[in-house]
């Protein structure tokens, strides 16, 4: 799965996983409460299962000023 | 997860798209009547900067009243221009007069400039500053803020743990209500339209809408006692869904009689730039010169 993380800065990451958006936030130790999912460009809730074939955004909701 | 009101999939806070768009923009407008934000002939500056915030309370405004924007770039490399690029698009294709201010123009030095030189505080100086120049448009009735649940939140909470709690008083969805006579001269209302709209639901709105936002942040939001504040009430509110909202009800249960006891006394005005002051200099001028002694700046106010 690659997953592109727009928070403090942009990084991609590529990671072998297979599970509901919440526990990808979990094993990357991101509060939910910040982010927000972008599963194939389409913005799904935290619940939503994401397979390894996605292709995963997630996007910071505190920009600040 | 399936949509709270239909079988569509929930995107965000258990709706689908259309009822999340559909309750985004209910609870948007309810809090203008609410608490009587706008009056039908006000004229509404919108305090924008190119953000989620600024651009989703810009295009709600437009739908239903006359808007124009002001936007003040602070001078901070790598961010402020992808936000002020979006800004600029967005009231073209809107048709939305947007003004630009600088820092580097107003007072000399861009807030990077600021920051290096000096050991003061990017917020400090950025919120003194941008609020100086915001206050002194008086070509409209009311400035619109892009301020949220969350900012509303952090701000109660920081000022507790502070042990500020007069400047509670001067928080609520509408603010800056001193006597008309002095109001209308030198100090034009704020109002809050998204006050009870959390930001990750902006930022929903946003995506959903397609406005192109950027996702940068601000590179000086993590030197601040509110990004302490912000990290610490996210990790509850992600526990304890609903903290935020308890927070900022509780507050405004509070308000009136906050107000009450600590009442604004007789607002004066700065001997040098004439504008506001609570004390014989108002907060941007005091700025202005601290900056002075430290830059040697070759511009006052």
């Amino acid at each position: 799965m690659k997953i592109i993380i727009k928070k403090a800065g942009k990084k991609e990451i590529t990671k072998k996983f297979s599970g509901t958006g919440k526990k990808l936030l979990e094993e990357l130790k991101i509060n939910p409460e910040e982010v927000l999912i972008l599963k194939n460009n389409e913005l799904v809730d935290v619940d939503a299962r994401l397979t390894d074939n996605d292709n995963i955004e997630i996007l910071s909701v505190v920009s600040g000023g | 997860m399936k949509c709270k009101k239909c079988k569509q999939k929930a995107v965000v806070s258990g709706l689908c798209k259309d009822h999340f768009v559909k309750s985004f923009e209910r609870r948007f407008y309810d809090c203008i009547a609410k608490y009587k934000l706008i009056k039908k002939k006000d004229k509404i500056l919108v305090a924008a900067s190119g953000g989620k915030d600024s651009i989703v309370l810009l295009y709600l405004l437009s739908k239903k009243y006359k808007v124009k924007a002001l936007a003040i770039d602070e001078g901070i490399h790598g961010y402020r221009e992808q936000t002020l690029k979006v800004l600029k698009e967005f009231c073209e294709k809107n048709e939305i007069e947007l003004t630009i201010k600088t820092l580097k123009k107003e007072f000399g030095y861009s807030l990077d400039q600021i920051i290096k030189k000096t050991k003061l505080r990017a917020c400090t100086v950025c919120g003194i500053l941008r609020r100086y120049l915001l206050n002194k448009d008086r070509s409209c009735d009311v400035i619109a803020t892009g301020h949220n649940l969350d900012d509303e939140a952090q701000s109660i909470l920081m000022n507790v743990l502070k042990n500020q709690i007069e400047l509670l008083a001067r928080l609520g969805p509408k603010t800056g209500v001193i006597p008309k006579k002095i109001a209308k001269k030198h100090f034009i209302q704020r109002i809050k339209p998204m006050y009870f709209i959390p930001e990750r639901e902006i930022m929903a709105y946003a995506v959903i809408k397609k406005f192109g936002v950027s996702f940068t942040e601000c590179p000086y939001a993590y030197d601040s006692f509110r990004s302490s504040v912000l990290e610490g009430l996210n990790l509850i509110e992600n526990k304890n869904p609903g903290t935020k909202m308890n927070i900022v009800k509780n507050f405004l249960s509070e308000l009136p009689n906050l107000k009450q006891k600590y009442k604004q006394g007789r607002v004066g005005q700065c001997s040098r730039c004439r504008e506001p002051a609570n004390k014989q200099l108002c907060s941007a001028c005091q700025m202005a010169d601290r900056m002075k002694k430290l830059l040697k700046a070759r511009k006052p106010l």
